[in-house]
């Protein structure tokens, strides 16, 4: 009996699915009607799914999909018995359709899947079917499962009919269903399906497709998976609340400060998703002009918004690396106007005690300023073999790489505060009984390298070398090179960066790039550490943690790499997203060309 | 009136109550109870069947039984001492109780913890606090001598003690007084003058790089007189004469069987002479003497079960092991010092005072808090998957199977009948799911009285 319901209760939910497609009129041409003519003109966000054949075949067939596949949550997901039972389901479904699921989806969605949700809340699904002859046959053929279903498990008709301008519309549940042409209509309430039915059958004078701001986005929409479109004009609040006008840290301002500025204004957003190969690109993009920032934000995007991310400069362990234009020393100067209060009011005493630290010096007009506003953040793995002592915990190392103004005045400069830095943690250090920094400097004819180490444990001497603690992983230095600059963690980086080469990349605002294999490894490096934590944090036993962090590496190791751009031209701002997922074949388009 | 006064310590001290008879469930959950945390099913199954000296056998496994683990924990060791993060070696030293093998050296462990103790508040340096507790650890259930010789030249105890430097011209007393007063003698058993020579006999010890270093040239080289023995006292010669003083394995014995018996009355010294003949007869190694009393017919009888307040730690580590769950390890450690049971932090050189002082109006509500949170926790695992599953488990599926189980496994003593009607209540008529209701139910159980003694 359980089991009979439960394979009800399945063909109830597919039926829900499937009758999208199996009611079908060839009482009416539609060829001049779109998704958008028949939505409503208070749409305020829409999705289109017009490729969904090729969807699928990237999702099941093809190299993305098939990787993904391996991620263990999915494959477990894929092994489960709620799966397993779907697929009887789904089974039983092809023999009553006489099809295949894959078919019938191809066949049902030829014309593409619509999403929309008006202003009022409610959602609007439209499909479009191969034609009204293929639909209406699937209908008769669906609704006979679902009516002999409910009968043999002894529960009334699922599926309550009535007449609206000669057309049946249906009630499954809470949601109602409509058929005009090749086209389903499901909503959540009876009149907003009325509504896309009169739309169909009398056209309408204003509807999504009339929408100006909707025809400009949809004139700049390529050929898509997927593409989505919001209407921030109607979404956004008359006066927007403070947390869109001011961020309450200095690094979240550096970072996103100008989206603010972007979601305060545009008037509409887009979405977009692509696949190729391995590759997916997923983009959002909105009108943009510079003048919505001003002067205040001139920090993020430069003038007229032209500001450009430096070239991304590639290490030989690159992990992770933000390569970007911020103007530093204008975000810092103008930070009573971008920032909360309390935000700006602590940053007013940093402001002081980091004056004192710099003798006296403005920080943010004297030696923020002395940096051109092309910066790189660079995380790095490290190569442990290399180290005297081997810490337990491996970190990767970090830099942040400028460009010097004035490298004759500012060298020395910078050189002196470094190691006033160094002596400053050599007090601190020697006060608390922690260990020392020994100081170092390199120079050859092109770079000079001013570096710090900490020295072994004195009177240790039993310490293992590869059991040292967490601050073996740092060795904070500095590196000049021409007006390069750069200030890292670590001695080995500082020194690579100085000389590194930068990678062929198109030219952006900002530009994140994460490598899955650097990430992979240097999570390799800290296996024992990872299951350790996990045993103390969870409270597992070693074979739980082990099993825990695998599943972890084995996710991070389906992705290759992932990479983040913001881009501006003349009117429009995008942010692009390309995941790629790894595999045998040939790298990322964008790889170090050193 | 003391009850120890009213019992033969021959008898006390014998095992015939159970040289030839089972231990039971009741007597196995007790043995665990105060030899480990808590009661886990599978090992009260197992100890239910054994005589007590078998039992207490039992407690001592071999090398080989810990081996894996040990290699596991050392992995964890290392790790801790990596992040040099004295909250995650609280972590760790939670793991070990939890996870061990060999439950009853943790225990000990805790307990010389508690007699030598040291803060990492002041000691500051993750390392040593880990290095005493591996000292601690290897002799918990061993040698005496050789536990105070290395604890007498330990970094962390040293520095805690104010002791990283005693030269000749201005001995240094700390170190001496507490190593007479504290950790071997107990107070009245020694005379200033002997802190004053015994203090001679350490001067040139010092710490260097937190590390232990003989100064040879601030050493006292003279004669000295402690406890009535003139000598050079070379090295640490003074510590094991203070160890061989008449005082010394009754001050131990008493402490001893206060941590394993009961935390009340103090026993007359007359009572644990058997125990203190053991210790002395076997040169100060516990082994023989803890075997003796966690076999003697005494720590089965009706005077010593449900006799002890639970410390935090055992109160929490022991809810893991009777319910067979994981939790967030890091986080309990800050909640158990909340409670006034911080792992390497305990409040004084005197350790903890333990019995009615673990207990006042605050700490109260503070332990039923912390049960209902490591019930609620979104990191809490059961390794059945859920209470209901683990109860279904061990053959609890109706309301009044559950409360019997969950009352045997976590109380030491008898709930009264009219709490047991009310409990019951509430696993048979709530609303909620069965699960839910079984956490209720733990919950309430540890807010009882009850619930607090061991």
């Amino acid at each position: 009996m359980s089991t009979t319901r439960s394979s009800f209760g399945g063909v109830v939910v597919l039926a829900v699915v499937c009758l999208f497609a199996t009611f079908t009129s060839a009482l009416f041409a539609d060829e001049e009607r779109t998704a958008s003519s028949l939505m409503s003109a208070n749409v305020v966000a829409y999705i289109e799914l017009t490729e969904t054949d090729s969807l699928i075949a990237h999702l099941l067939d093809r190299e993305f999909g098939k990787r993904i596949q391996e991620v263990p949550a999915l494959k477990a997901a894929l092994q489960s018995n709620q799966f397993k039972q779907g697929l009887v389901v789904l089974t039983l479904a092809e023999i009553g359709l006489n099809t295949t699921w894959r078919e019938f989806t191809q066949d049902f969605t030829a014309g593409g899947v619509y999403g929309a949700v008006e202003a009022n809340g409610n959602p609007v699904l439209l499909v479009k079917a191969k034609s009204g002859e293929w639909l209406d046959q699937a209908r008769e053929k669906v609704m006979n499962i679902v009516r002999t279903q409910a009968k043999r498990s002894g529960n009334s008709d699922p599926i309550k009919e009535s007449n609206y301008r000669d057309l049946t519309t249906y009630q499954v549940g809470e949601a109602w269903l409509g058929y005009v042409g090749d086209w389903l209509i499901v909503t959540q309430h009876e009149k907003t399906c009325h509504q896309v039915i009169d739309r169909f059958l009398d056209g309408a004078d204003a509807t999504l497709a009339d929408n100006k701001r909707f025809k400009q986005a949809k004139a700049n929409a390529g050929e898509n998976l997927a593409w989505a479109f919001v209407d921030a004009e109607k979404i956004r609040p008359k006066n927007p609340p403070d947390q869109l006008k001011y961020t309450d840290n200095i690094l979240a301002e550096i970072l996103f400060g100008g989206i603010l500025d972007v979601i305060r204004n545009t008037p509409y957003a887009t979405s977009s998703i692509k696949i190729e190969g391995r590759k997916l690109a997923w983009e959002v993009a909105a009108p943009f002009d510079a003048k919505w920032s001003g002067e205040s934000r001139q920090h993020f995007f430069g003038k007229q918004g032209k500001g450009e991310a430096p070239l991304r400069l590639q290490t030989k362990r690159h992990l992770a690396s933000m390569a970007a234009y911020r103007d530093i020393s204008q975000a810092w100067l103008r930070y009573s106007d971008l920032m909360t209060e309390k935000a700006a009011d602590g940053l007013a005493q940093a402001d002081a005690t980091l004056a004192t630290f710099f003798g006296g010096k403005d920080f943010g007009d004297d030696i923020l300023s002395t940096l051109r506003p092309q910066v790189q953040l660079i995380v790095s793995g490290q190569d442990f073999e290399e180290f005297p002592l081997k810490p337990t915990i491996k970190l990767p190392a970090f830099a942040l790489v400028g460009t010097l103004r004035d490298v004759k005045t500012m060298k020395p400069e910078l050189r002196r505060v470094f190691l006033s830095f160094v002596g400053f943690l050599n007090v601190v250090g020697a006060m608390e009984g922690n260990m020392q920094l020994n100081f170092d400097i390199q120079e050859d004819d092109d770079t000079s390298l001013l570096t710090s180490s900490f020295l072994p444990i004195k009177g240790k001497d039993d310490q293992r070398v590869d059991e040292a603690p967490i601050q073996f992983n740092f060795s904070p230095s500095v590196a000049f090179r021409g007006d390069r600059f750069v200030i890292s963690s670590s001695k080995a980086l500082a020194k690579e960066l100085a000389t590194a080469k930068a990678v062929q990349t198109t030219a952006s605002n900002t530009d994140i790039y994460a490598d899955g294999e650097q990430i992979g490894a240097i999570l390799k490096q800290n296996l024992e550490s990872l299951i350790g934590q996990n045993m103390l944090n969870e409270g597992h036993t070693r074979e739980q943690a082990e099993q825990e962090i695998n599943i972890i590496l084995t996710i991070v190791s389906a992705i290759r790499g992932a990479e983040l751009r913001l881009v501006t031209d003349d009117d429009l701002i995008r942010v692009k997203l390309q995941l790629e997922v790894s595999g045998s074949s040939e790298g990322t388009s964008d790889q170090a060309k050193q | 009136m003391s009850w120890f006064q009213d019992i033969d310590p021959a008898w006390a001290w014998s095992d015939s109550e159970f040289r030839d008879r089972k231990i039971g469930l009741r007597g196995a959950a007790h043995l665990l109870r105060r030899t480990g945390f808590g009661v886990p099913s599978d090992r009260q199954q197992e100890f239910a069947e054994l005589t007590s000296p078998e039992a207490a056998d039992r407690l001592f496994p071999d090398a080989v039984t810990v081996v894996e683990f040990e290699k596991s924990s050392a992995g964890l060791r290392r790790l801790v001492l990596g992040t040099g993060d004295t909250k995650q070696a609280a972590a760790w030293w939670l793991y070990r109780m939890r996870q061990s093998p060999d439950p009853f050296r943790e225990k000990m462990t805790l307990f010389w913890h508690g007699h030598f103790a040291s803060s990492i508040d002041k000691v500051k340096e993750t390392l040593l606090m880990v290095e005493q507790n591996d000292l601690l650890y290897k002799y918990a259930t061993g040698d005496f001598y050789a536990m105070a010789r290395g604890i007498s030249h330990d970094p962390a105890m040293l520095i805690y003690l104010d002791s990283v430097s005693n030269r000749k011209r201005h001995p240094n007393e700390n170190y001496a007084r507490e190593l007479m007063e504290l950790f071997c003698l107990g107070e009245g058993n020694y005379s200033e003058l002997d802190v004053q020579e015994l203090a001679r006999c350490f001067t040139g010890w010092e710490i260097k790089g937190d590390r232990f270093r003989f100064n040879k040239y601030q050493h006292d080289g003279n004669t000295k007189k402690v406890l009535g023995k003139t000598s050079m006292f070379a090295d640490d010669e003074a510590v094991g004469w203070v160890v061989d003083h008449h005082s010394c394995p009754k001050f131990l014995a008493k402490k001893i069987v206060t941590f394993l018996l009961a935390d009340e009355p103090v026993p007359p010294i007359e009572f644990l002479m058997p125990l203190v003949d053991t210790l002395r007869n076997e040169n100060m190694s516990f082994k023989g003497m803890l075997h003796k009393l966690i076999s003697s017919n005494i720590f089965y009888s009706d005077q010593v079960v449900g006799r002890k307040v639970r410390s935090p730690v055992e109160l929490a580590v022991g809810l893991l092991h009777s319910l067979d769950m994981t939790v967030d390890l890091v986080a309990l450690s800050d909640r158990l010092y909340n409670l006034g049971q911080g792992l390497f932090r305990p409040p004084s050189v005197k350790g903890w005072l333990g019995g009615r002082a673990w207990i006042n109006s605050s700490t109260l509500l503070g332990r039923a808090n912390l049960v209902e949170l490591l019930l609620r926790e979104e990191k809490t695992k059961f390794a059945a998957g859920s209470l209901e599953e683990t109860l279904k488990q061990k053959g609890a599926q109706k309301p009044a199977e559950q409360l019997h189980w969950l009352l045997e496994q976590l109380m030491a003593v008898p709930v009264p009948d009219g709490v047991q009607k009310q409990l019951i209540q509430v696993l048979k008529t709530s609303k909620d799911s069965v699960e839910e209701r079984l956490r209720i139910t733990v919950s309430a159980i540890a807010t009882l009285p009850e619930f607090q003694l061991n």
